[in-house]
């Protein structure tokens, strides 16, 4: 949940990247931390395992300036994407104010982008979440490689509510700020509290 | 109310034993409310020990007898320097205490400590609730942001290609 401080002036927020394994979170993170001035971000946490697979999640704080008087920070986290990491997926996804489904554009991981998503809307609402009201965009990864479906079909599969979207080569950083910003602006927009 | 301004009164005005260790006060979900520390990288400790401990909390399930509300806190700890979550309350919401040390002859002697200022706190909370509430707002924060605003916002990219 954003938390918003009048009296100084200071936003938090905090997005979350979900999806199937290996589909490219921490890649986004890892690029968004590499191109952050050192000023703007915090330290990156990543609890991974031998071979680099997340193990809980991966952590980065970016503070972002300011937007009409008020400074904003945005705690970046990932999920662990395999399958039976679902009980860490839960315990970050508390308090999430807008997600990243990244979706692994490769046509033998649909069935796993399926599951993941699923696995999402579950999770969301078992928070309390409305899935059709909380920011998210959905970024289609992976586009550089030979085997992915075409973006028209995984929309019909997987964007069925018609969120903002994204292709992107996490791997070389291409969507990877246009996703970031699209999700900002969505949980900027969606934090309660008018001025008054 | 306005929870991390409450916190840093309580510090500011209230005398405390912790001058060499590192305090941060965080969040169920993360966010960090208050710390001794003057970097940002003290956000991504508060991160983690929300994490550690609803780990912690998770797998307190498989703890016989265990109760949601029962009495817990987290050490990860040498013979003298370590890490110490201990949980509090405001307003019925959960806030961990989080602190790191080195050098302690007699770390139990600073996780009583730890305790009591939680507990000060606890009480300091429910008696300055009024002073420290915000104004009930209505609505969202904002109502337009332009592409300009966000181009602005993310001009935080490094110029190192």
């Amino acid at each position: 949940m954003s938390f918003v401080n009048y009296h100084t002036k200071e936003i938090n927020c905090k997005i979350v990247y979900y999806g199937p394994g290996l589909g490219g979170k921490t890649t986004n993170i890892q690029f968004v931390y590499q191109k952050t001035n050192p000023d703007n971000k915090g330290r990156m946490v990543t609890l991974n395992t031998e071979n680099e697979r997340t193990l809980f999640f991966d952590f980065l704080p970016l503070d972002l300036g300011e937007i009409r008087g008020f400074k904003t920070r945005f705690h970046l986290y990932t999920v662990p994407g395999q399958v039976f990491y679902e009980a860490s997926r839960k315990l970050i996804l508390r308090g999430v104010d807008g997600i990243v489904f990244v979706v692994d554009s490769q046509v033998e991981r649909m069935e796993s982008n399926m599951e993941s998503l699923e696995g999402l809307k579950a999770n969301l609402i078992e928070q309390g979440y409305d899935f059709d009201k909380i920011p998210i965009v959905i970024q289609y990864n992976k586009r550089d490689l030979p085997n992915v479906v075409p973006v028209s079909e995984l929309k019909k599969k997987i964007n069925k509510n018609n969120f903002p979207e994204f292709e992107s080569v996490a791997s070389n950083g291409e969507g990877v700020f246009e996703t970031l910003k699209m999700i900002s602006k969505l949980v900027l927009l969606n934090i309660k509290g008018g001025l008054q | 109310m306005s929870v991390n301004t409450l916190f840093q009164y309580f510090f500011d005005n209230h005398e405390h034993p912790f001058r060499e260790e590192k305090i941060f006060i965080t969040r169920r979900d993360g966010h960090l409310l208050f710390t001794n520390q003057k970097n940002m990288d003290a956000h991504s400790a508060g991160a983690l020990i929300s994490g550690v401990w609803q780990a912690a909390h998770a797998l307190g399930h498989y703890i016989p007898g265990f109760k949601m509300d029962d009495y817990y806190r987290l050490s990860f700890d040498t013979s003298s320097k370590g890490l110490y979550i201990f949980p509090f309350l405001v307003q019925k919401d959960d806030y961990y205490f989080g602190i790191t040390y080195s050098g302690k002859v007699n770390p139990g002697q600073l996780k009583m400590q730890v305790q009591n200022l939680a507990s000060k706190l606890e009480t300091f909370a429910q008696n300055n609730m009024k002073k420290f509430k915000t104004k009930d707002r209505e609505g969202f924060l904002f109502k337009e942001i332009t592409d300009a605003e966000m181009d602005r916002l993310f001009s935080i990219q490094s110029q190192r290609t």
